[in-house]
This record gives structure tokens, C-alpha cells and sequence, in this order.
């Protein structure tokens, strides 16, 4: 036994190692099991506390920028909004013609980035809602450009966001007005890349592409960016399409984060 | 070194990484704080120092939020601690350049592992890019080791705690 104990104490520095990548990679291979969220949402609360005075000066010093940038939003919305009440009239009017029954309500909930994580990529935010403001996993969080990413732990005043340069995330996606789907993944920076889109599909560059609706997650038409590169694969019936998002991930202070969808019947 | 001061420092550098990292972000990548404490402790303490506190703090980095692949930082900075303990008590044995080339390569090898599994995808489609990804990182927390260098040289801490 005191042999053992010696030998243990001698290669004390090996053994350390050998059960820190082992409990490491446990960790990694149980990211999903319920204690560990559960732990991960509780250390989430605690740490956004120390994140709130940091996120409070940032959002100090973007104040009157942000003013201002609300105030000519402000203008331009209410010279659209005269023009698509008009719109909304008339496609209601239609609607009722063509007896349409579907229409897709969602519910918002604003908030605030706090913290964009410390690993040496950027790959996940922290925002300063959740259970209490009826936030749940997997909900969508987009901006008005469009999709940014989803939750994936959520804690009682905080959540974490797995955005969508998280090398982890898929979303499925449609391409318009072509019509043709996908799969999404981050490549590098703002740029994404769809990787089963059939080749005799009608896909061209300046395409919008939308969330298909497909997800059990994410509502359909929501933006995720612009096609501006496509590409045959060699051996493939596949081409590779390329996306500019309309977000830029690095400077988000402000998300919405989809709470409800519901189908409603008219 | 004392425990407060151990502690301090650890403590220091913990929220500087907290606070600092991403106002010094650049194109979403930042600096590697916890990762450089790693391996000041390593070479300071020798590997199983090294392993303690790379294993903790990475966990405690994973903890702070991140979406996915928690317990990756740890993996990385325990290996890193573990590879930086043989540094400890080497420059006077070594030739000053193996040296300095043994503390980069474990820089390296650290952003290496972390980036393979943050962008395997990319590794497998476009291998230039994943290339490039993991050089912004190691270059741009090797500029900062280099500068500390200037301050608290590994050749001084390495021999200084045999």
C-alpha cells in the first residue's frame, strides 16, 4: 500500500494530467445531461451579476449614438408605415378573397447583451433575460437584420446564446424566390455556407435567404442573409452555396429573442 | 510565491479576462489571458501546478458561458500547464533558443487543439481558412506574451521557484 502510495505521489503530475483531460472530455461528452445545465445556468446567474455594471458603461457610452440612430429609424418607419397600412388593407382584402386561414404571430422579447463570453473566438453571448421573462431553450434570437442564433441555457435572470458562428449551430434554410432548402453553417467570419442544394436548383447571387420553417425552433421567413457565391462540387450532386449574413456578430448590444410562435387560425 | 500573491494574480488575470477581453477583441478574436497564466504557472511550478491551474481556471472559463463544448477550455489549459511544467528549472539547462521555442510551440499547440475542435467543419472544407483562424488567435496572444517578456521574462520565472 505505502509502495502504491509512493508511486502515486512520484507520478502525481502524470496522473493529474490523465484525469483533468478525462474529466475534460466527460464534460465535453455530457454537455446535454441535465445536472450539468443545470450547474452551467446556475454559474450563468452568478457571473452575469459581475457582467452588469461592464455592460452598463458600454451601453452608457452608445447612448446618443444609439439616440440618434433611433430617432432617423424612427423617421423612416413612420413614412413606411403610412404606405404599408395601405399594403396591409389591401392584403388582408385579398386574403379574405382567397379565403387564406394561416398567419404566424410572434412574440418578442427585447434584450440586452451583457457579455460575449471569454473563450478566444466568439462564439456565444450571454443576454440578461430568462425563465423570469419566459425564456426557454432553443428559442431563436434574431435582431432586425435577422437570425443571430438560440438559447441554449437558461438561467433565472440570464441565458446563454449559441450564435450562429458557433461551429455547432445548423439552421435549415430557404433560398428566395427560387424556393430551394439547406442546411447552414458558419464558415469564417460573416460568412456562412449551404452545402445540399441540389445543382439544377435556381439559386443566383443577391438571393435572400430565409429560415425555411422546417425547424422546430425557428419560424419560417426569418432573415439570415444574402447569396453571394455559388459553386459546383466536384463528384457531387450538390452545389456549395455562399451567404453574407446581414448581421455583424461582433457588435450586438441590443436582440430580441422569439418567446412564442403561434399559428394562428383566423 | 506566496498564496495571497498566487491567489491575487490568479484572480487578477481571471477578470481581466472577464472585462478586458473583448473591448481587445479584434475580428472576434481575443486575447488568451487565462491561457498566458497557464503557462506562467507551469514554467514557474513545474506540470502538476501547471495542470491544477489550467484545469480549474478553464473550468472556470467554461463556466462563465460559452454555448457549446463545456470542458473544452480546460482540456486545453491542462495540457498546456502539463507541457509548460517542462519548462521549469530548463533555461539553465537548455540552450536559450530550444527554450523560447519549446514555450511557443506549447502556445501553438494550445490554439491548435482548441481551434480543431471549435472548427473542425472549417478544417475539413476549407483548411486555409481554419489556417488562418488558428494563426489570428496564436499570433495575436503571442504578441502579448512577447511583450511580457520585456516585464517577467520565462527565462527569470523559470529558474527562479526550482
Amino acid at each position: 500500500m505505502r509502495y502504491l502510495y509512493l508511486a502515486i505521489l512520484r507520478q502525481k503530475d502524470h496522473i493529474s494530467l490523465v484525469l483533468a483531460v478525462l474529466i475534460s472530455i466527460t464534460l465535453i461528452f455530457t454537455n446535454e445531461s441535465r445536472d450539468i445545465r443545470l450547474l452551467r445556468a446556475k454559474a450563468n446567474d452568478f457571473f452575469s451579476v459581475l457582467y452588469a455594471p461592464m455592460a452598463w458603461i458600454r451601453s452608457m457610452g452608445t447612448l446618443e449614438e444609439e439616440a440618434n440612430l433611433l430617432r432617423e429609424k424612427n423617421l423612416q418607419l413612420t413614412l413606411q408605415m403610412e404606405s404599408m397600412m395601405h399594403l396591409a388593407e389591401e392584403n388582408r382584402h385579398l386574403r379574405d378573397m382567397l379565403n387564406f386561414k394561416r398567419d404566424t404571430k410572434i412574440s418578442l422579447q427585447p434584450a440586452k447583451v451583457i457579455h460575449k463570453g471569454m473563450v478566444s473566438n466568439m462564439v456565444s453571448l450571454t443576454v440578461d433575460v430568462g425563465k423570469q421573462h419566459g425564456i426557454v431553450e432553443n428559442s431563436p434570437v434574431l435582431t432586425p437584420r435577422g437570425i443571430i442564433g438560440k438559447t441554449v441555457l437558461v438561467g433565472e435572470t440570464s441565458s446563454v446564446v449559441q450564435m450562429i458562428s458557433d461551429h455547432n449551430f445548423r439552421i435549415s434554410i430557404r433560398i428566395l424566390p427560387g424556393g430551394s432548402t439547406g442546411i447552414l453553417r458558419w464558415l469564417n467570419e460573416d460568412i456562412c455556407e449551404i452545402r445540399e442544394v441540389q445543382k439544377n436548383a435556381a439559386v443566383n447571387v443577391g438571393d435572400a435567404v430565409v429560415t425555411s420553417g422546417f425547424s422546430d425552433y425557428f419560424p419560417k421567413d426569418i432573415p439570415v442573409g444574402e447569396v453571394i457565391g455559388i459553386r459546383d462540387e466536384r463528384a457531387s450532386f450538390q452545389k456549395i452555396v455562399s451567404v453574407k449574413m446581414h448581421n455583424d456578430l461582433s457588435s450586438l448590444l441590443n436582440v430580441f429573442i422569439i418567446t412564442e410562435t403561434a399559428d394562428e387560425q383566423d | 510565491m506566496s498564496k495571497t500573491k498566487f491567489i491575487f494574480w490568479v484572480t487578477g488575470i481571471f477578470l481581466m479576462q472577464f472585462f478586458l477581453a473583448e473591448v481587445m477583441s479584434i475580428n472576434a478574436i481575443r486575447p488568451d489571458f487565462i491561457m498566458i497564466l497557464v503557462l506562467y504557472i507551469g514554467v514557474m511550478h513545474g506540470r502538476y501546478f501547471g495542470v491544477l491551474a489550467g484545469f480549474f481556471a478553464g473550468l472556470l472559463v467554461d463556466l462563465a458561458g460559452v454555448g457549446s463544448y463545456f470542458g473544452l477550455t480546460s482540456l486545453t489549459c491542462s495540457i498546456t500547464g502539463y507541457l509548460a511544467g517542462y519548462l521549469h528549472g530548463r533555461y539553465q539547462r537548455w540552450v536559450p533558443m530550444y527554450f523560447h521555442a519549446g514555450w511557443v510551440s506549447i502556445v501553438l499547440v494550445h490554439f491548435l487543439i482548441f481551434s480543431f475542435v471549435r472548427f473542425h467543419y472549417t478544417f475539413d472544407t476549407n483548411p486555409g481558412i481554419f489556417i488562418l483562424n488558428w494563426m489570428y488567435s496564436f499570433s495575436y496572444s503571442l504578441g502579448f506574451l512577447a511583450v511580457l517578456q520585456f516585464i517577467i521574462p520565462f527565462a527569470k520565472v523559470s529558474d527562479a521557484e526550482s
